[in-house]
């Protein structure tokens, strides 16, 4: 029986590996041909002939030789696709014209403020969105559980740029609670590593706040409705019948089992996170992916541009992957879809 | 709930005719120079200039024509692409149907904004390209809707007597398929509606869009971008009021999509 089961999650396994691998292989593709497949060359794009660069990105001579041998123009197609997957085993993401230095070097330097922004404000909202969700299932239909449910609604109508702007102008320019700019104040480098991370999360506090509004909406919404799923579920009526407190039934038998789909959508939706980073880091001047992106479009640098969206999209994967792996242990109910 | 729907419906109604009259309540032309720069609101400027000396109050007003006709104009068409799509492959199945579900699932994890960033970027700033990438980015999610509600429409017995009655395929989705469509594809319109408000908004405020077009999204660009907007008074009247629009707007639309999935299917969960 055991062996059995045991074949089915490798399966599982294998056919999910499968599907990450076919998606990688898309956002390889994708990464490849946009440039190749737009009208004209990478290069027209600088040097003025372009309709959309009226942004006057100059392209000295020195970082055309570097593209123009990153790029293999000249080869035929299909090595041109074997320099750039050689190129990127190699961890070489193409050079950043504006910049003037290499895109994985430039990641490199952002990711960290990113991951740290991201995921404490997934977590917090993920926590808080539970938390309401579960509270409003078992108070379902009455003032409280509606009441929630227009609350949430409401401050999603609120675009996160909206929302992070009005939050930058009252707390850090009218209140001065706030800093008004970036991760770190640069004339606290020399102190103690105390008063650095206190500076640190002073400075995280509204981009942390932002996002986390910004993302709790959905957290709640799905909790409430796969609660109200489980509700129904005989072992619920079970446990009601044996006269168990509503407390009780809510966190000891309904949540666990209405949890994991909602933590599976929590890591599908990861990929949306990346949008309210951008916005978030954009208003806050916070210096990691999101703003990278905004500075790379704000002056048209491509490479910048395609390796930050390659690197956002291999670390969605790679946590829905490591959720995959977690969830095959969790649930012993998983099987192939 | 029908109050809330209602609200949002009164709202939507105030927004289109603000759209429809939009020259008529306007003393200037949006991209008129006007006045001064950055003057402070008066009868001449109800809500000032901006920093170049357009009047902000028309700006705002013709604002609303260009998120509106973005709404309808996105969720028309992706909601006609991807019903297309999702009707065929949840009535057909067979490999179509496993193709597009394995592109859904990839379409699904790869984020989506730096995508679009990516995309929009190779081409000139306009309002036409904000569309087409919206649409590319909308229709697969209706596909999905439609096709698992076509999957389920499709187990009916009715449906499976009209067939041995001899009714062919296009008839059985002509008479019976869409008609019991009509309710989820008006509620998608709606929330697609605001969906794609939001997102040019968003695109527009990164600066992905036409500076000569003002949406909403474009007028707070240009706010933000004025670079001592938060050391001025000037944020009441250039800042506020078209972010006030925009989340009055997607409002509206939330809460009517919501009230009218509620309406139209008694079974479904409220708040799903």
């Amino acid at each position: 029986m055991s062996c059995i089961k045991k074949e089915g999650r490798s399966t599982y396994l294998y056919t999910r590996g499968g599907e990450y691998l076919s998606t990688i292989l898309i956002i390889l593709c994708l990464n490849f041909f946009l440039p190749r497949l737009m009208p004209g060359d990478p290069f027209s794009y600088l040097t003025g002939q372009n309709a959309s660069s009226d942004l006057s990105t100059t392209l000295d001579s020195k970082s055309e030789a570097i593209l123009r041998a990153y790029y293999g123009v000249g080869d035929p197609l299909w090595k041109q696709f074997c320099l750039y997957c050689q190129n990127l085993l190699h961890g070489n993401l193409g050079y950043a014209y504006y910049f003037k230095a290499p895109v994985a070097q430039l990641i490199a330097q952002r990711l960290p403020w990113s991951l740290f922004l991201v995921v404490t404000s997934i977590l917090l909202a993920s926590v808080i969105g539970i938390t309401a969700g579960v509270f409003s299932a078992w108070k379902r239909g009455t003032v409280l559980d509606r009441g929630f449910w227009i609350i949430f609604l409401s401050l999603r109508s609120i675009p996160t740029f909206f929302l992070g702007t009005l939050l930058l102008l009252f707390l850090s320019f009218q209140a001065g609670i706030f800093p008004l700019f970036g991760a770190y104040s640069i004339e606290k480098a020399g102190s103690t590593w105390l008063v650095q991370g206190k500076d640190i999360l002073w400075h995280l506090a509204l981009p942390v706040l932002t996002l986390t509004l910004a993302e709790v909406t959905g957290k709640y919404l799905l909790t409430r409705s796969a609660m109200l799923d489980t509700l129904e579920e005989d072992y619920i009526i079970f446990a009601r019948a044996r006269g168990l407190a509503e407390s009780q039934i809510m966190y000891r038998h309904a949540l666990p089992n209405a949890l994991l789909p909602v933590v599976t959508q929590i890591a599908l939706r990861l990929g949306m996170a990346a949008a309210g980073m951008i916005y978030v880091e954009t208003i806050f001047g916070y210096p990691g992916m999101g703003k990278l992106m905004q500075e790379a479009l704000a002056v048209r640098d491509f490479s910048v541009l395609q390796g930050t969206f390659l690197i956002t999209s291999l670390l969605v994967l790679a946590s829905n992957f490591l959720l995959d792996l977690f969830y095959v242990y969790l649930d012993p109910r998983v099987e192939v879809r | 709930m029908s109050r809330l729907g209602l609200i949002g419906g009164t709202i939507l109604l105030f927004f289109c005719l603000l759209a429809f009259f939009a020259p008529f309540l306007t003393p200037y032309s949006p991209n008129n120079f006007s006045g001064q720069p950055l003057e402070i609101p008066s009868t001449r400027h109800l809500l000032g200039t901006d920093g170049s000396g357009q009047d902000i109050f028309s700006q705002l007003i013709y604002g609303t024509r260009v998120s509106l006709l973005i709404g309808l104009t996105v969720s028309l068409f992706s909601t006609l692409f991807g019903g297309v799509v999702g009707l065929l492959s949840g009535f057909y199945g067979k490999w179509i149907d496993r193709l597009l579900m394995r592109f859904l699932d990839i379409f699904l994890t790869i984020p989506h904004l730096p995508l679009m960033l990516l995309l929009a970027a190779y081409f000139p700033p306009a309002l036409v390209t904000t569309i087409f990438v919206l649409i590319l980015f909308s229709w697969p999610l209706e596909a999905k809707l439609v096709r698992s509600q076509v999957l389920s429409l499709k187990k009916r017995e009715y449906l499976e007597a009209a067939r041995l009655a001899g009714a062919k395929d296009y008839y059985l989705m002509y008479r019976y398929l869409i008609p019991e469509l009509t309710p989820l594809i008006v509620s998608q319109l709606v929330l697609r509606s605001s969906w794609a408000v939001l997102a040019e908004s968003g695109l527009a405020f990164l600066g992905l869009g036409d500076p000569s077009i003002k949406s909403w999204g474009m007028i707070l660009k240009q706010a933000i971008s004025y670079e001592a907007i938060y050391f001025t008074p000037n944020w009441q009247w250039w800042l506020l009021p078209p972010g006030i629009c925009i989340t009055l707007l997607i409002f509206a639309f939330t809460f009517l999509g919501y009230a009218l999935e509620e309406k139209f299917n008694p079974t479904l969960k409220e708040g799903v």
